[in-house]
């Protein structure tokens, strides 16, 4: 009995341990990255990596890559005219005529794939991206024009468009194209949306709208069945039996290849990956059916039978995931490797580049050179800066954690404790990124490191550097800036030098023009008698643009300045009564490229559109600034705190970190040429950056034919850096508090008095608990 | 003897500091070595590089969002603890009177306890959002709607919420301690004339003394999980009026105002040692004299 006892006892207490050792153990992810429940990222690992080749050609800019089924790979340049051949998974090519060398007719040819007896299928499209046909293009490069009849058909038409074409084995590819109605252009396919808008109202209404989704005989052109229009063709499988399509709800489709009948259906998981554009997703399978997928964010082996996919090569360190690529071909090689090809767009211009990755089992990461980076919300400029600083340092492994991912389900203040508990218990990471963090109250509390002498800052502008830092110390780098400018003609802006005067030309001025709510008149030029001096589409609009120059002279010193507030209320007022901004349904709103996050740029756009005598614009980038401005000038908004700019991307170091040399040199990767060329959200804080995007705007104009058409190319950034003086953090709770008052007041539901006593009201135990 | 009595008495220590000790392991850990490292940040800077002396203590003194929270959680505690207390006890009177049928009653009262604190400011929301039940119900009525959650009207809302979901837990306490009560006493009082107000006065309320100190501990503690509802609620800046410690604290720590979070935290921690050993003594006096 007393034995039974003892092994009872000793039962129980092993069930203990192993439920508590259960309970303890890290999960994978988590033990990699130390913050749990948070997105990791993680470039490289301890033993071998994958390492990127760039197997661009030199000096061609548009390329196509295909596979051929014996594995053989090719690149082609434009119209088909040079082919680059790969017999060993892309390690080296031979350059040769292409078959377009002598036919001129492939000059539009894109989407390639292989047919029978590697003979090449190749769409050729017009100069405005309708399908014309298909050639075949033979191994002894000889051309034909390859007849199916059911697209031909639709082509007789006009207007037919081809979505997508992906050769699915030697004798059967899949085609997917729409024939459009011809007197509706906006039923093109330009996004998705139209796309799915145009077929949602067509079928049965009208002829003349013929979508095709369907697979078809390589050699015959004869179409064999018809696919569900929602799905698109990804590849084989392994015995070559069965295709696999993916369909809008990602879910993995899984027909007959003899007749397309359905044999199985998966739904797609998004495994180790906070992704959910699947949908942007290409996809490549090996002979033996292993099937990959690839995006933004990296490459993923893709489980056909669970759905699963398994992250296998993390796109951050490599051109994958570089801001301005997006990716346009993708094919998985038999020694595990992969070819990617990407479209680089900068300022309007795309050009190809195709890169190999093979996973090389010697290349080291030194465990010495960690970094680990952690950012309250997904950064594509620390995306770049990342990239960058892999570069140069590609032993080294970075962990770019990102708190609030598309998949979290925490909060704002749960991530900013989460993080707050790391730094107390000296676990902290070794950079924070500052947007969205109590920056203000972490230099106070010397959180982070002295960094005014260990980066060379000769490149910075000493007008944004300068005020950022206290008693000579810098604590943080931005990677960019905002300000908020005022556009006009010299001699406007020069009357309209005070928050004061701009108000009473409002005041003076035209009332707002009636918008047409089909969107068609906010789009008219206005006689100059009928400009108002600002065109704003919304309250909120224009609060912004206030406030962005007004909030440090709001609440200042740690309290609210009365006098201040309410001169900002009352100006408030006086404009949204002028335009009746507050009354609800008056401004239709307009998609304008800019920061969507806090600032619409629309009334630029207004100003632009020759609606307003002014635009007020939060710089973003400056081939849009150039786009809105045409002649005009510029220089900052005037408002109660004149010289505010807003730092953004603001990178600062652990001063606990063990790695601040490795840090600081992460920091100097943000200040590097091409990362400051490629920030679009704000201007670049580098003299180099700034030239490098003014250099953009110069190619935008190299292209353009027409003189009206060329953007002014001599901005004077002198004009803004002069007046820049207070770096200012932004406080979301300040901003939306005042927000929802100046909104009540505006709508008249309280008075003046009554928005400032709601204000302080609101504010009074915020700002106590900071003093 | 005596020897083999020492040596049992030693082996019966031993045995009960065995026993004892895992829980003062995990006391130790998770609660004595942490307030230890609280008290000594309370004299530290942030990131514990400089020692302020008693700064931190003036700073949080002269605080105004801490004199705010502060007044709000005595008040908060001193108005629902005492209805608490007396609420639970009638509930306990009722229920044991009516037994054995009280029994399925106990079970009853308990399951506010029971309730999620997501459910509990759901309910919240639904009952006193300005177009809430209560305001549909004011509004039928003919008068005009409440803006409970922002207005004085929060402090009660969250008052009434407490008393509601403590009720349940205080009353099982207070049963316990009237079970404890011998029956032969009442019996005896019955003879001698005494009617059930004399009983209650005489026999069931000293009795019930030490029930009240453990039922008042708690209560309090209880009192403190209140922020919770509060917060999910009216999130970290709610109305004045139920503006707690607790909101102060979760800001200060958001913020990294370590420091004045851990001085804010033993003055606290103070505080309610003054309070429980003041009704400790006061209790202990009242049973010695009772």
């Amino acid at each position: 009995m007393r034995n039974r006892k003892k092994e009872w006892a000793v039962l129980l207490v092993s069930l203990l341990l192993i439920l508590s050792g259960c309970q303890a153990a890290p999960t994978e992810n988590n033990a990699a990255g130390g913050l749990s429940g948070m997105e990791n990222t993680n470039t490289g690992s301890k033993a071998g990596r994958y390492v990127e080749t760039d197997i661009t050609p030199d000096g061609e800019e548009k390329l196509h890559i295909v596979q051929f089924f014996d594995g053989k790979l090719s690149m082609f340049t434009a119209g088909l005219k040079t082919r680059f051949d790969s017999t060993d998974n892309g390690e080296s090519w031979v350059k040769a005529e292409g078959p377009g060398a002598k036919v001129p007719e492939l000059a539009g040819a894109y989407d390639i794939f292989v047919g029978k007896d590697g003979a090449l299928l190749v769409p050729i499209m017009d100069d405005e991206g309708t399908f014309i046909c298909l050639k075949k293009v033979f191994p002894d490069g000889t051309v034909e024009d390859f007849a199916v009849p059911d697209i031909d058909r639709l082509v007789q038409k006009g207007n037919f468009f081809a979505h997508e074409i992906i050769g699915l084995s030697e004798d059967k590819f899949f085609f997917s194209g729409t024939k459009y109605l011809a007197s509706q252009d906006q039923s093109m396919p330009d996004n998705e949306e139209n796309s799915a808008q145009a077929e949602g109202e067509s079928v049965n209404s009208d002829d003349s709208y013929e979508p095709i989704t369907a697979v078809f005989d390589t050699k015959t052109g004869e179409k064999l069945y018809d696919i569900p229009q929602e799905e698109n063709a990804i590849s084989k499988d392994a015995s070559g039996e069965h295709f696999y399509f993916i369909n809008v709800l990602q879910q993995i489709v899984k027909r007959s290849a003899q007749d397309g009948k359905e044999v199985q259906r998966t739904d797609m998981m998004q495994q180790e990956s906070d992704s959910v554009m699947v949908d942007i997703s290409l996809y490549s399978s090996l002979p033996n059916g292993t099937l990959y997928s690839a995006d933004d964010k990296g490459i993923y082996l893709v489980d056909t039978s669970t759905g699963k996919k398994k992250m296998v090569l993390e796109s951050i360190g490599y051109s994958l995931g570089e801001t301005n690529n997006y990716m346009s071909g993708f094919i998985a090689v038999d020694n595990g490797g992969f070819i990617v090809q990407t479209e680089f767009v900068q300022d309007s211009h795309s050009s190809s580049r195709i890169y190999r990755y093979h996973y090389d089992e010697n290349a080291k990461t030194d465990p010495d050179k960690e970094l680990t980076i952690w950012s309250l919300k997904s950064n594509t400029i620390i995306r770049g800066a990342v990239n960058e600083f892999m570069k140069t340092h590609p032993d080294a492994t970075v962990n770019l954690e990102v708190a609030l991912g598309e998949d979290s389900a925490q909060t704002t203040n749960d991530a900013i404790q989460r993080l707050n508990t790391e730094i107390l218990a000296g676990a902290g990471p070794d950079i924070l990124i500052l947007d969205g963090l109590p920056a203000e109250s972490y230099i106070q509390k010397g959180m982070l490191a002295d960094i005014s002498d260990k980066l060379d800052f000769s490149d910075v502008y000493p007008e944004i550097l300068t005020p950022m830092k206290t008693e000579d110390s810098l604590y943080y780098l931005p990677a960019c800036y905002k300000a908020t400018l005022l556009l006009s003609d010299a001699e406007t802006l020069a009357q309209l030098d005070t928050l004061d005067k701009l108000v009473t030309a409002i005041e003076e001025g035209e009332d707002a023009p009636v918008v047409v709510i089909d969107g068609e008149g906010s789009l008219t030029a206005l006689p100059e008698e009928q400009r108002p001096v600002i065109e704003f589409e919304n309250f909120e609009e224009m609060f912004r643009c206030f406030w962005n120059n007004s909030a440090h002279a709001v609440v200042g010193q740690g309290e609210i300045q009365e006098d201040n507030l309410r001169e900002f209320l009352s100006k408030i007022k006086w404009v949204s009564d002028k335009y009746r901004l507050a009354e609800e349904g008056e401004n239709v709103a307009m998609i304008i490229p800019g920061d969507t996050e806090t600032e619409s740029n629309s009334n630029a756009m207004n100003y632009a559109m020759r609606r307003a005598k002014t635009g007020i614009y939060t710089i973003n980038n400056l081939l849009y600034l150039a786009m809105f401005l045409e002649d005009g000038q510029y220089k900052l908004l005037p408002g109660l705190a004149p010289g505010s700019y807003r730092p953004v991307s603001m990178a600062g170091i652990n001063a606990k970190s063990g790695a601040q040399d490795f840090a600081v040199e992460f920091l100097q990767s943000m200040l590097s040429t091409k990362t400051q060329a490629a920030v679009d959200t704000g201007f670049p804080i580098t003299k180099s950056g700034f030239a490098a995007q003014l250099e953009g705007v110069k190619k935008f104009n190299v292209d353009r034919v027409n003189e009206e058409d060329k953007l002014p190319e001599d901005f004077e950034i002198e004009t803004i850096l002069k007046e820049l003086r207070t770096p200012v953090f932004e406080d979301e709770y300040l901003s939306d508090t005042v927000y929802a008052a100046a909104k009540s007041l505006c709508k008249d539901e309280i008075d003046l008095d009554g928005a400032m006593r709601e204000i302080q009201q609101e504010i009074k135990i915020y700002l106590a608990e900071r003093a | 003897m005596k020897k083999q009595k020492i040596k049992t008495q030693k082996r019966e220590g031993l045995a009960a500091l065995l026993f004892l000790l895992p829980s003062l392991l995990g006391i130790s850990l998770f609660f004595l070595f942490p307030f230890v490292d609280t008290v000594r940040r309370s004299f530290f800077n942030t990131m514990g590089t400089g020692f302020t002396g008693t700064a931190n203590y003036f700073s949080v003194l002269q605080n105004k969002s801490f004199q705010l929270a502060a007044a709000n959680t005595a008040k908060f505690l001193g108005a629902c603890i005492p209805v608490l207390l007396l609420l639970s006890l009638a509930l306990a009177l009722l229920v044991h009177s009516i037994r054995p049928g009280g029994k399925r009653l106990k079970t009853l009262f308990l399951l506010p306890m029971a309730i999620p604190v997501a459910g509990m400011a759901l309910l919240w929301q639904i009952l006193f959002d300005n177009s809430g039940l209560v305001n549909a119900v004011l509004l039928w009525l003919g008068t005009e709607p409440i803006s409970f959650m922002e207005s004085g009207a929060a402090f009660w809302v969250l008052v009434g919420t407490y008393v509601w979901k403590n009720a349940g837990y205080d009353m099982v306490l207070w049963l316990a301690g009237l079970d404890g009560i011998s029956e032969s006493l009442y019996e005896a009082a019955k003879v001698d004339g005494a009617g059930a107000l004399r009983c209650f006065r005489y026999i069931t309320a000293p009795s019930l003394l030490p029930t009240m100190g453990l039922a008042a501990v708690i209560s309090l503690l209880n009192g403190f999980k209140m922020f919770r509802e509060a917060y999910l609620v009216a999130g970290p800046y709610p109305h004045d009026s139920i503006y707690l410690l607790q909101h102060l604290f979760n800001n200060w720590f958001s913020n990294m105002d370590i420091s004045r979070l851990c001085a804010a935290a033993v003055l606290l921690c103070g505080a309610l040692l003054g309070i429980i050993l003041l009704l400790q003594r006061f209790l202990h006096g009242e049973d010695e004299n009772g």
